[in-house]
């Protein structure tokens, strides 16, 4: 990297503009920023820092420092800088964000922080470049205008990060001296930071982290292999000797001798588990044997018991035939006594309701006498309507009746059909429907009736309708007959505004002459000034002509007066005179004082001839203006501009005049229009309403005339009552009574039939059932309880005589022999057999324990086998893993006594250590006159921290000396070596930068530099004498 | 020398055989590259 050119404005203690020809200082190879504390040599490194990544040199300082305190409030602080690296050259302008005053009222503003960068196409460029303050130009061209924009390709082009650039280039103040004389720790913390090779130490801490992860997966699987072993050795039941046995091979992971020990255990555990299943087998086949001989035995003893049982069922049936027998004869008695009962309990039931029906009908009767008489004369009168009938029970045959006789009541037309209860019947209905059918003929006559009053209103009411409707017509006559006169009166005043507008055309045109007359009159008087203005013109410029003429003349005359000496002038010796031809000329005429020269008559020539065209214009003007005012007069005639404007408003006032008679035409023929529709449409109206009369007239002498021949039907169909409504109310009420007087001599006779019916069939059964008489039956019928209990008995003695049989036909029951002996003799081997099938399956119980016993140890120990096995597999995976891996990290973290006890971030940095150590002695073979040399200490001054420590040779006395041994300038010249000879490392990894910047602030001048001149470069001076220089003054490039 | 562009798991390797004398085997590689992969995952998880 090439510092070309700095500008600051307001940045730091620099309030004004300061510029620094960087180019011009750097060409002498080296130069010292130099002046007192507080100057600004820091806040030069710090603008440069800024320009190039928005941010100070220092990490703790803040970006807002880089502003001037001394800076104007309303102007920003600029930081432009010209740089130069391998992939071009730029310049970056950087503006901080700051609080501006307001351009308008108080208070501040937040002006945002800005930045800018340019490529420059050429060295040549940069001149003018920096001479321009605005930037840009031909050949310049802006590649990013955003802050970020600007750090990203800032970054790319010089290759470092800010932390790079700041750790390395520009090395922080009074870090020399400490970088020398740190421990290998500190100083691979430095490298490691420079060098971005923290990577290295953070794989050593993985690793180690892994190797701690490994030894925690060994351990977990070791105790997961112990855990299943004891699973195993618990499983198997082993011997305490055994379990130690399998537990120090485990311990000592030998684990091929854990597993054929274990599967041998296994073996032995699995054989005896097959010895004791075959035992438990035999057992169990014994105790089936023992169980078969003890079911006969219980079986032999259970017929016993069953024929014993049977036996006493048997007798029992035996003794309880007789009233069995019995029971069966009162239930079949019942059985034929209960229909035959039923049917006497109806006829009874009936003849009761006959009776009913009759006295019903008796008082209904009565009460209806009184209102219609001839209704219940229509019954049988010679019977009383109030008897009863006889008993049913004393004589059941017999059924009540009424109509015996022949009827003889005051009704003649209706006794023939009443002789019999169904002739009574149908003549009550006749009745019945004679009444109805009267009262549904008076529907009508009463609907009729009650609307008589409204329809001589609604009558009375249209009649004054019609009377005004009628006065209505001889209105609308009254109006059509004047409007003819009306008509005619438009006409009239519609002609009369025609005639008067008929004149407009000639009004107008009389207008018009009377303004072309009034604009003539004014014109002329107008005109009348032009002439006179042109006649004075035309005067004046024939005065100036004649002045002109004059005046030329007299330049003429006076020329000519003057001519000899004029030709006198141009007289030569031995030249012929054009007047006299003479070849001498003793005396030539002297010109006068006033002589006039040709150019002088000629100029007035010229005026003389433009006055007399001006003259001859003015005239023509003249002339032209009273030609046109002769035409004005002639134009105007007789009148004054009074008169002419009399004559104009009376030609308008005539004009107007028309146009009004014109528009009252036009409205008279609109409304003669409108009239005459008008009488077309009264004519209709009037036309319409003597129609509506008429018929009007007609309808409502024909309502009336129904009217009153509906008044004569309605008297006619009263008759005595007050109203039709009354009569046909009777007529209703009569229909009514019969139609009731009907319905219960029907419900009588219903009954009487029913009764009649009731007994016949009662007296069939009693014949058919073959019981004496009616009490006999009723006796034969059981209660229901009885009935009930007998049932069940029957029903009893059917099980039990079928269980009976069934019994006897069971398997082996009738050769049994059922005798107190025999049972006995049954019990006994039962009891003998029972003994003998509990030995054998307490044995099976046993054998079949110690099978189930011996087996589930074999199978836990088979399933612990198996995880011991795994358990085994997994150590031994992971055993193997981890061993790489605790390896791998011992020897990365210097731990393993195996190889070289170096870590690997110290064996990264190891390299470029030498390579840093190389450039220093280069730098330092020059500071020190080749008196010192570094060396990198490979001994051991620390255990695994070892490799990264410095030694110094000293060629004066040939000895190796520790960096603390040296003095303060025999430390700085080292140091500061040092401190280029990594600058040059890491600028070569970074991009080859080349500049090598370095701050120290021991300043001792405190005059302030002058910010506006290019700082001064000590050419010549070298490295040696500049190290010196600047162990004591400032800084070095 | 190590150099700068070198690839990391091929440093670490060239470390083992320098402490070791013998190049690593590759169970001790897939060591290291499971060490610096997750170290990269850490760095870029930052």
């Amino acid at each position: 990297m090439k510092l070309h050119h700095l500008r600051l404005t307001g940045i730091g203690p620099f309030a004004g503009t300061a510029e620094i020809d960087l180019a011009a200082l750097g060409a002498s190879g080296m130069f010292l920023l130099e002046g007192p504390t507080g100057s600004g040599k820091s806040t030069i490194l710090d603008a440069i820092v800024y320009a190039l990544y928005g941010q100070v040199a220092g990490v703790a300082t803040s970006a807002d420092r880089i502003r001037s305190q001394f800076a104007a409030p309303t102007e920003p602080s600029i930081v432009d800088l010209v740089f130069e690296v391998p992939s071009g050259i730029y310049r970056v302008r950087r503006q901080p964000e700051f609080q501006r005053l307001k351009r308008r009222g108080t208070g501040t503003t937040k002006e945002q922080a800005k930045a800018l960068l340019w490529r420059i196409g050429s060295p040549q460029l940069i001149a003018g470049v920096v001479a321009d303050t605005a930037g840009g130009g031909a050949g310049v061209e802006v590649i990013a205008s955003r802050i970020d924009e600007v750090g990203r390709e800032i970054q790319r082009a010089v290759g470092l990060s800010r932390d790079q650039f700041t750790q390395t280039v520009l090395l922080p103040q009074n870090e020399f001296a400490r970088f020398l004389r740190a421990g290998t720790g500190e100083r691979q913390a430095v490298l490691q930071r420079v060098f971005g090779t923290e990577t290295y130490a953070q794989v050593e801490k993985q690793l180690e982290e892994m190797r701690k992860q490994a030894k925690r997966e060994v351990d977990a699987a070791q105790q997961t292999l112990g855990t299943a072993l004891a699973r195993f050795t618990e499983a198997t039941a082993l011997e305490d000797e055994q379990v130690t046995a399998l537990q120090e091979h485990a311990t000592a992971l030998r684990l091929e001798p854990l597993a054929v020990r274990a599967e041998e255990h296994l073996a032995a555990v699995t054989s005896r588990a097959e010895e004791t299943r075959d035992a438990a087998q035999k057992a169990g086949a014994q105790e089936q044997a023992a169980r078969t001989a003890a079911e006969a035995a219980t079986l032999a003893r259970r017929r016993i018991d069953r024929r014993r049982e049977l036996d006493a069922l048997a007798t029992r049936l035996e003794t309880e035939k007789p009233a069995a027998a019995q029971a069966h004869t009162a239930l079949q008695r019942d059985e034929a006594a209960r229909p035959v009962a039923e049917l006497l309990r109806r006829r009874d039931l009936a003849s009761s309701t006959a009776e009913e029906t009759i006295a019903a009908l008796a008082a209904l009767a009565t009460e209806t006498r009184a209102a219609h008489p001839q209704l219940v004369e229509l019954l049988d009168p010679a019977r009383d309507l109030d008897a009863t009938t006889s008993d049913a029970d004393a004589d059941a045959d017999e059924a009540p009746a009424l109509f015996a006789a022949p009827h003889d009541g005051a009704d003649a037309e209706a006794a023939p059909a009443a002789a019999t209860p169904d002739g009574a019947s149908e003549t009550l209905t006749a009745a019945a429907e004679e009444a109805t059918g009267a009262a549904g003929a008076l529907r009508e006559l009463v609907e009729l009736e009650s609307g008589l009053p409204a329809r001589e209103k609604q009558l009375s009411a249209r009649r004054e309708a019609l009377s005004t409707q009628q006065k209505q017509l001889d209105a609308a006559v009254t109006q059509l007959a004047a409007r003819p006169a009306q008509r005619t009166a438009l006409l009239e005043q519609r002609d009369a505004a025609r005639t008067a507008a008929a004149g407009l055309g000639d009004a107008r045109a009389a207008h018009r002459t009377a303004q072309e007359v009034q604009r003539a009159t004014t014109a002329a008087v107008a005109q009348e000034k032009t002439v006179e203005t042109a006649r004075t013109a035309a005067e004046d410029t024939l005065r100036t002509a004649k002045q002109h003429a004059e005046a030329e003349a007299e330049l003429r005359r006076r020329r000519f007066a003057g001519i000899a000496a004029e030709l006198a002038a141009d007289l030569e010796d031995e030249a012929a005179c054009p007047v006299c031809g003479a070849l001498e000329h003793p005396h030539p005429a002297d010109p006068a004082d006033d002589a006039v020269s040709p150019e002088q008559v000629e100029a007035a020539e010229t005026q003389r001839q433009q006055a007399e065209q001006a003259q001859a214009r003015s005239e023509q003007a003249h002339a032209l203006a009273r030609q046109q005012l002769q035409q004005l007069r002639e134009n105007a005639g007789d009148h004054t501009p009074e008169s002419a404007q009399v004559a104009v408003t009376k030609a308008k006032q005539a004009v107007e005049a028309a146009l009004t008679a014109e528009q009252q035409a036009a409205a008279l023929e609109k409304r003669i229009s409108a009239h005459e529709e008008e009488t077309q449409q009264l004519t209709a109206a009037k036309e319409r309403t003597a129609l509506t009369v008429e018929r009007e007239r007609t309808a409502i002498d024909e309502a009336a005339r129904t009217l009153e021949a509906d008044r004569a039907k309605v008297a006619e169909a009263r008759g005595d009552d007050a109203s039709i409504a009354d009569r046909r109310r009777a007529h209703s009420a009569r229909a009514r009574a019969a139609t009731t007087l009907c319905e219960a001599l029907r419900r009588r006779i219903d009954a009487e039939q029913r009764a009649a019916d009731a007994a016949a069939e009662a007296d069939r059964a009693l014949t058919d059932s073959g019981f004496a008489t009616a009490e006999a039956v009723r006796a034969a019928v059981l209660p229901a309880e009885e009935r009930t209990r007998l049932q069940k008995l029957a029903q009893a003695r059917a099980i039990d005589e079928s269980r009976l049989a069934d019994g006897l036909a069971e398997d082996g029951i009738t050769a049994t022999v059922a005798t107190d002996e025999s049972r006995e003799q049954a019990e006994a081997a039962l009891a003998a057999a029972g003994q003998t099938l509990t030995a054998a399956q307490a044995a099976a119980r046993e054998a079949a324990g110690l099978a189930a016993r011996t087996e589930g140890i074999a199978e836990r120990g088979r399933t612990a086998r198996a995880a011991l096995e795994k358990a085994s597999a997994q150590v031994r995976a992971v055993s193997e893993s981890a061993g790489v891996t605790v390896r791998v990290a011992d020897l990365a973290t210097g731990r393993s006594a195996d190889g070289e006890r170096v870590q690997l971030s110290t064996y990264v940095l190891m390299w470029r250590l030498d390579a840093v150590i190389d450039a220093a002695n280069s730098r330092l073979a020059l500071f020190s006159g080749s008196d010192l040399e570094l060396l990198r200490d490979t001994g051991a001054r620390g255990a695994r921290k070892t490799g990264l420590d410095l030694l110094v040779l000293d060629r004066r006395t040939d000895q190796v000396r520790v960096p603390e041994t040296l003095s303060g300038g025999e430390t700085f010249f080292v140091s500061l070596a040092l401190a280029l000879g990594l600058a040059d490392i890491v600028m070569g990894e970074a991009g080859e930068c080349g500049w090598r910047p370095s701050s120290s602030t021991r300043a001792s001048d405190p005059s302030t530099p002058r910010p506006s001149r290019p700082w001064s470069a000590r050419s010549g001076a070298s490295p040696r004498a500049a190290a010196r220089s600047a162990s004591s003054a400032t800084s070095a490039t | 020398m190590v150099r700068r562009e070198q690839n990391p798991l091929e440093v670490m390797d060239e470390f083992l055989a320098h402490v070791t004398g013998a190049a690593p085997t590759t169970a001790e590689h897939e060591v290291l590259d499971r060490a610096y992969t997750a170290v990269r995952r850490q760095q870029e998880a930052s």
